[in-house]
C-alpha cells in the first residue's frame, strides 16, 4: 500500500547484467527438464517457439480478448472504487456500512465464486468482467482512500481560509495527492487483473477465445507447446503493462519524492 | 534579492508613518471575549478563556506566548477554521466564516504547505484559482503574483517546485501565497519557527519590506521576542492553561525598521519588558523563552 514506486534504472551493464543471467539460468533449467521429461508432460524452449510461430494469429486474437477482459475489469471497477472512495471520504457512514462488505469480498477466494458468477452471469464475457473487476476492487478501494486523505492537514487548512469548495479542495487537493496511491494501486492490480481474467476463462471455456480458455482447450487436446506458449504470452503481456503503469507513473508523477 | 539592511536615511527616527486610523470597531479585527475548550476522552483542555482585543486596520499585532497557551487556537478561530465556545470575532465588520467566504483572510501555517506538483508561480496562483465567485465581487489584487515573488527574492525560481527549494525559499512563497488575493487580514502561524536563525532574521526584514507597501492588517503568532519586537505595532502576550491575553505591549519604534533597529536601546527596552510580561505569564518555568 505504499506509495513507493520502483526506478527504471538507465541501460547500465551492473543493473540490466544480474537478471539477464537469471533469466537465462531459468530458461535453461526449462530446458534441461523438458529434455529429460516424456513431451508429453513439459513442451522445450523451441517446441514453446514453435507453437507460437505456427499460429501467430490465434495467439493475438486470444491475446486481445484477455486484455480487452482485464481492460474492462480494472477500469469499471476502479471507476466505482474511487467514486465510492470520493463518497467515503466526505460521507463517514458509508465507509462504516460498505468497507466490512469490501473486506469480505476481498478474502473470499476468486475460484470459489467464479464458478457461480458464471451461474449467474451466463457462460458469455460478462462472468469474465465481473470476477476480474471483483479481484482488483479492494486494492483499488483502500488505495484510493489512503490517497484521498493523506493530504496535507495546513494545505487543507489554506483551502478553507479561501472559502474553497469541496469540489475544489477534491480536484486541487485530494486528487492529486492521492495519485501516487493510485499508481501503487495500479502495479498491484494489473497482475492481480491477469488472474481474474484467467480464472474467468477457466469456468468459462467453450464460450469465447482468452488465453485462459486457450490454455484450457490445449490441455484437452494434449498439446503442451500451446500450453507453454500460452503462459508465456501472458507473462510478456503482465510485464508489458506494468512497465506502462511505471512509464506512465514517472511522466506524470515528477514532482513526486521517490521519483527524484 | 533586496538588503534587509536600510540607509541610515531610511531607519531614522521619522516618528509614526502618516496613517490615518478610522476608529470604528468594523475597521479591522475585533476578538471579543472568545474562550475554547477542547473536550476528548481523557477530559477537557481549556485552550483560551475571556480573550479580547482589537487589530486595527493597518496595523501588524504579534501573539506571544509559551507553547500550549492557544496561539494557534486563537488564530484557527479568527480563520474561521474553528468554532470558538464563548465570544466572537469580526473581520472589517464581518464574521469569520463570512470573511473567509469573501476572500478577506491570508493563512500563513507553521509548515509552508506548498502543493508539490505545482511550481513556485502556480502556488501562489492557487488563491486566485479557488473560490472565483468572491474574487468577482472585489477588485482585482493590485500587485501579480509575479510582483510578489519578486519582491521576495523569489523571482527567478517562478518554475521551480517547491522541493527544489530550501526551506527558507519555500516558507516566502507560502507568504507570498497569502499576500496575492489581497485579503483585508493576514494571519500567520509561526511561519518562521522551522528555519535556522539567519534565514529568520533575514525573512522578518523581508516580510516587512513586503508589509511595508501596502500596510496589511497582520496578527501573527510568533514565541521569538526579538521577531515580536521587530515587527509589530502591538505584542499581545499570552499565558497560559488557558490562554488568556496577559499583557498588550506597545511597540512605537519609527517605521520602516531596518535590521540596525535591533540595536537600539529602545528597541531593548520593549524587548525587555516582553521578557518580564513573559516571565510573570508562567512563573519561574522559564526563562522568558525565544532567541
Ligand atoms: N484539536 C485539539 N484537541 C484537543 N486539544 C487541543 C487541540 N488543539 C489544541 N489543543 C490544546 O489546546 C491548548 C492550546 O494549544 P495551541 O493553540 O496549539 O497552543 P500554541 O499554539 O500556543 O502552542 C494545548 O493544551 C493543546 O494541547
Ligand atoms: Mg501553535
Amino acid at each position: 500500500m505504499s506509495p513507493r514506486r520502483p526506478r527504471l534504472s538507465g541501460l547500465r551493464s551492473n543493473v540490466w547484467l544480474p537478471p539477464l543471467v537469471a533469466f537465462g539460468l531459468l530458461v535453461l533449467v526449462w530446458q534441461l527438464v523438458a529434455t529429460h521429461e516424456p513431451p508429453q508432460t513439459v513442451a522445450t524452449v523451441p517446441a514453446t517457439l514453435a507453437a507460437l510461430g505456427d499460429r501467430p494469429g490465434l495467439f493475438w486474437h486470444d491475446t486481445l480478448v484477455t486484455l480487452q477482459e482485464m481492460a474492462v475489469g480494472l477500469g469499471a471497477s476502479f471507476v466505482v472504487a474511487f467514486t465510492l472512495a470520493v463518497v467515503m471520504v466526505h460521507v463517514r457512514v458509508v465507509e462504516r456500512a460498505i468497507m466490512p462488505l469490501a473486506v469480505v469480498l476481498n478474502v473470499t477466494p476468486v475460484i470459489a465464486y467464479a464458478q457461480g458468477l458464471v451461474i449467474l452471469f451466463g457462460f458469455g464475457i460478462a462472468p469474465r468482467y465481473v470476477v476480474t473487476g471483483i479481484i482488483v476492487f479492494f486494492p483499488f478501494l483502500v488505495n484510493s482512500l489512503i490517497g484521498l486523505r493523506s493530504v496535507d492537514r495546513e494545505a487543507l487548512d489554506v483551502l478553507r481560509t479561501l472559502d474553497a469548495s469541496r469540489w475544489e479542495v477534491l480536484w486541487r487537493l485530494r486528487l492529486p495527492s492521492s495519485l501516487p496511491f493510485l499508481f501503487a494501486a495500479g502495479r498491484i492490480c494489473v497482475p492481480l487483473a491477469i488472474t481474474g481474467a484467467v480464472v474467468a476463462e477457466f469456468t468459462t471455456t467453450g464460450a469465447s477465445a482468452g488465453l485462459g480458455s486457450l490454455i484450457v482447450v490445449a490441455s484437452g487436446y494434449g498439446q503442451v507447446a500451446v500450453i507453454y506458449a500460452a503462459i508465456l504470452v501472458l507473462a510478456v503481456l503482465g510485464l508489458v503493462l506494468t512497465l506502462g503503469v511505471t512509464l506512465l507513473e514517472r511522466r506524470l508523477l515528477s514532482w513526486h519524492p521517490s521519483s527524484s | 534579492m533586496t538588503s534587509p539592511l536600510l540607509p541610515p536615511e531610511r531607519s531614522a527616527i521619522i516618528g509614526e508613518p502618516g496613517r490615518v486610523e478610522r476608529g470604528t470597531s468594523s475597521d479591522g479585527l475585533v476578538v471579543s471575549g472568545v474562550g475554547k475548550t477542547f473536550r476528548s476522552r481523557d477530559g477537557a483542555t481549556s485552550a483560551l478563556a475571556d480573550v479580547s482585543f482589537t487589530v486595527p486596520r493597518g496595523r501588524f499585532f504579534t501573539i506571544i506566548g509559551p507553547s500550549g497557551s492557544g496561539k494557534s487556537t486563537l488564530l484557527r478561530i479568527v480563520a474561521g477554521l474553528l468554532e470558538a465556545d464563548q465570544g466572537d470575532v469580526v473581520i472589517f465588520g464581518e464574521s469569520g466564516r463570512n470573511a473567509s467566504a469573501n476572500k478577506q483572510v491570508g493563512f500563513v501555517p507553521q509548515s509552508p504547505a506548498l502543493l508539490p506538483w505545482r511550481t513556485v508561480l502556480e502556488n501562489v496562483r492557487l488563491p486566485l484559482q479557488v473560490n472565483r465567485k468572491a474574487s468577482e465581487r472585489r477588485d482585482a489584487p493590485s500587485r501579480s503574483p509575479e510582483e510578489i515573488l519578486s519582491t521576495m527574492g523569489l523571482g527567478d525560481v517562478l518554475d521551480k517546485r517547491p522541493a527544489q527549494l530550501s526551506g527558507g525559499m519555500q516558507q516566502r512563497v507560502a507568504i507570498a501565497r497569502a499576500f496575492a488575493f489581497d485579503p483585508a487580514i493576514l494571519l500567520m502561524d509561526e511561519p518562521f519557527s522551522s528555519l535556522d536563525e539567519l534565514t529568520r532574521e533575514l525573512l522578518r526584514h523581508q516580510l516587512l519590506d513586503l508589509w511595508e507597501s501596502d500596510h496589511k492588517t497582520v496578527l501573527f503568532v510568533t514565541h521569538s521576542v526579538t521577531e515580536a519586537v521587530v515587527l509589530s505595532d502591538m505584542i499581545v502576550v499570552m499565558s497560559a492553561q488557558p490562554g488568556r491575553v496577559q499583557a498588550l505591549v506597545p511597540v512605537s519604534l519609527p517605521r520602516p525598521r531596518g535590521e540596525l533597529v535591533e540595536l537600539t536601546d529602545e528597541f531593548h527596552a520593549i524587548e525587555r519588558q516582553v521578557r518580564l510580561e513573559l516571565r510573570s505569564a508562567w512563573g519561574e518555568r522559564s526563562d522568558g523563552g525565544g532567541s
